[in-house]
């Protein structure tokens, strides 16, 4: 007698491609064979996954070409089947699955155009949190202003790649053939934020980049403006710090401010 | 548990994205909306804030597609956590998902896998039920699934084990006509018998969909909009069930909303002729 449990770990085994006597649980069918039948489920089950990836990974897609992106599906698949109720999550793991995988890891843009595609969907349904806005700042009292630290939104990501996968995914992302994949001679990072509800992305200079982790450490502006100093040119530094700070607020990556002795704003 | 049933919420469609704008823009007339859980249960940012300002207008419902409630590996707590927070947020009329299980072992299929037919999986999936439904506080709506194969080891029809199922663990049930449509001509079996044997005091939702045509057999593809035998099939259960919360089904070919809107005015035609018809016998 198949009990139950015997009877989903042998459907299951057999549409994962794993041995199974699947066909012999299945009752004969008024038309076609049981294979045909139990074939709608084994081809469906990569079907969609598939269908997951590409949702997930669309200018991969476009970059890879249909037939070459479904193989790569199928090897990505086979080597992590979904373990999550939520199909959301089944792509998790495809970034590092291009890195490390071959043939894949010979072509590194195509980790890092995952990467990147991966950074945008998670800011997009990223928790929600307060945004401070320049009015906000409005309240912080000038003499006050240099001890004053920021907190950055959580779920902005700084990436770093050593292609030009930034543009291949804006030519991408255009419907335009895309440049030649090339590596940089020194890797850049990318900024990924959720701006008014859409996913942004954007380079990031060495200086801001810089300027952007001494934020995260909750250094004080003041501490930011003489690491900008020491960066660059020190007599606009001030100006300078000023202006990424105006940037990030107005792409809602800053959460709040925090006063010296004073907790946050 | 409480014991009175949903309330009739007339004619529904599924909440997609591509239609948030036009919704929020237009108020179309559509009655209320079913959310698939699932695309819900996510950190935060649009899909949330979308979601919020739909409930805010139009009753709503949840449907998930995988709580596997028949499935032998233990119930995923996670899951459900996500599923009762999801819950508390939205205030659904009712939660629903599929007689069916999704995957053992750790591994998802995203696939509503059929069950045999047993009195052991009766068993089974009756007590499962009812642990959800003590967790979630509120009575399950459970939906019979389209099938493209049956097992040797069945020992009943499926309306019997949906029947049976219904009064062992006290849920509602969510009828999907265009399912009953495909395993019956997958299968071969009287889909009258199938309506015939559902207690139409369990049924709070009706499903109407499109399929499509396989090398073997039907598939429940909700790429088409509902076909002319889907129709006759659901004026059938009209007659049997009486008024039942109706909703469409759309999920891959998306249309323009006022289509779906105009093939939901349909729904609406078929269901005053056939309930006046019945009104008039009676």
């Amino acid at each position: 007698m198949t009990t139950l449990a015997d009877l989903q770990h042998a459907l299951q085994n057999s549409i994962l491609g794993m041995p199974g006597r699947a066909e012999t649980l299945i009752a004969a069918p008024p038309s076609g064979s049981r294979a045909q039948r139990f074939d709608v489920y084994r081809n469906g089950y990569l079907l969609r996954l598939t269908e997951f990836l590409a949702n997930d990974y669309d200018q991969l897609k476009c970059y890879l070409g249909e037939t070459r992106f479904n193989d790569m599906a199928r090897a990505y698949a086979t080597r992590h089947p979904s373990d999550n109720p939520n199909a959301r999550w089944f792509s998790q793991h495809l970034p590092a699955f291009l890195k490390d995988a071959s043939p894949f890891r010979r072509h590194p843009e195509l980790a890092e155009i995952a990467r990147l595609e991966q950074a945008l969907n998670d800011v997009f349904d990223a928790p929600d949190t307060p945004i401070l806005v320049m009015q906000d700042l409005a309240a912080v009292p000038p003499e006050d202003f240099g001890m004053a630290s920021f907190e950055l939104v959580p779920a902005v990501q700084k990436i770093i790649v050593t292609t030009n996968v930034s543009s291949l995914w804006s030519s991408l992302k255009c419907g335009e053939a895309p440049p030649a994949a090339i590596d940089l001679d020194t890797p850049v990072q990318i900024l990924v934020w959720r701006q008014q509800s859409g996913s942004r992305f954007r380079l990031l200079g060495d200086e801001e980049a810089m300027a952007l982790d001494c934020v995260a450490q909750g250094l004080s502006f003041a501490a930011v403006c003489e690491m900008i100093a020491m960066h660059d040119a020190p007599d606009d530094a001030a100006m300078r710090a000023a202006g990424y700070l105006r940037g990030w607020l107005e792409a809602e990556i800053i959460s709040r401010v925090r006063l010296a002795e004073a907790g946050s704003k | 548990m409480p014991q009175q049933k949903p309330p009739y919420l007339g004619f529904g469609l599924g909440l997609r994205p591509q239609h948030y704008q036009d919704i929020l823009a237009t108020n179309p007339r559509v009655d209320w909306f079913e959310v698939i859980s699932e695309n819900y249960m996510v950190p935060g940012g649009q899909p949330l804030r979308m979601l919020d300002r739909i409930v805010e207008r139009y009753p709503v419902v949840m449907h998930g597609v995988s709580l596997s409630i028949a499935s032998t590996a233990p119930l995923d707590m996670d899951y459900l956590a996500a599923l009762k927070k999801l819950a508390a947020r939205v205030d659904p009329k009712w939660i629903s998902d599929h007689l069916c299980w999704t995957g053992v072992h750790g591994v998802n299929l995203h696939d509503l896998m059929p069950v045999p037919y047993t009195e052991e999986a009766l068993n089974h999936v009756a007590g499962r039920i009812a642990k959800v439904q003590d967790y979630l506080g509120r009575r399950l709506v459970i939906e019979n699934v389209s099938s493209y194969i049956e097992y040797e080891c069945s020992e009943m029809s499926e309306w019997e084990f949906v029947a049976e199922l219904a009064r062992r663990a006290d849920c509602w049930l969510l009828l999907d006509v265009n399912n009953v449509f495909v395993s019956g001509i997958n299968h071969d079996f009287d889909m009258r018998k199938f309506l015939s044997a559902i207690p139409p005091e369990r049924v709070v939702q009706f499903h109407l969909a499109g399929h499509s045509e396989g090398d073997t057999c039907l598939i429940d593809t909700h790429d088409h909009p509902v076909c002319e035998d889907v129709w006759k099939l659901y004026g059938k259960a009209l007659e049997r069930f009486g008024a039942v919360s109706t909703m469409i089904e759309r999920d891959d070919n998306i249309p323009p909303l006022a289509d779906l809107v105009a093939e939901l005015e349909h729904a609406r035609a078929i269901a005053t002729s056939v309930l006046s018809v019945a009104e008039q016998v009676a």
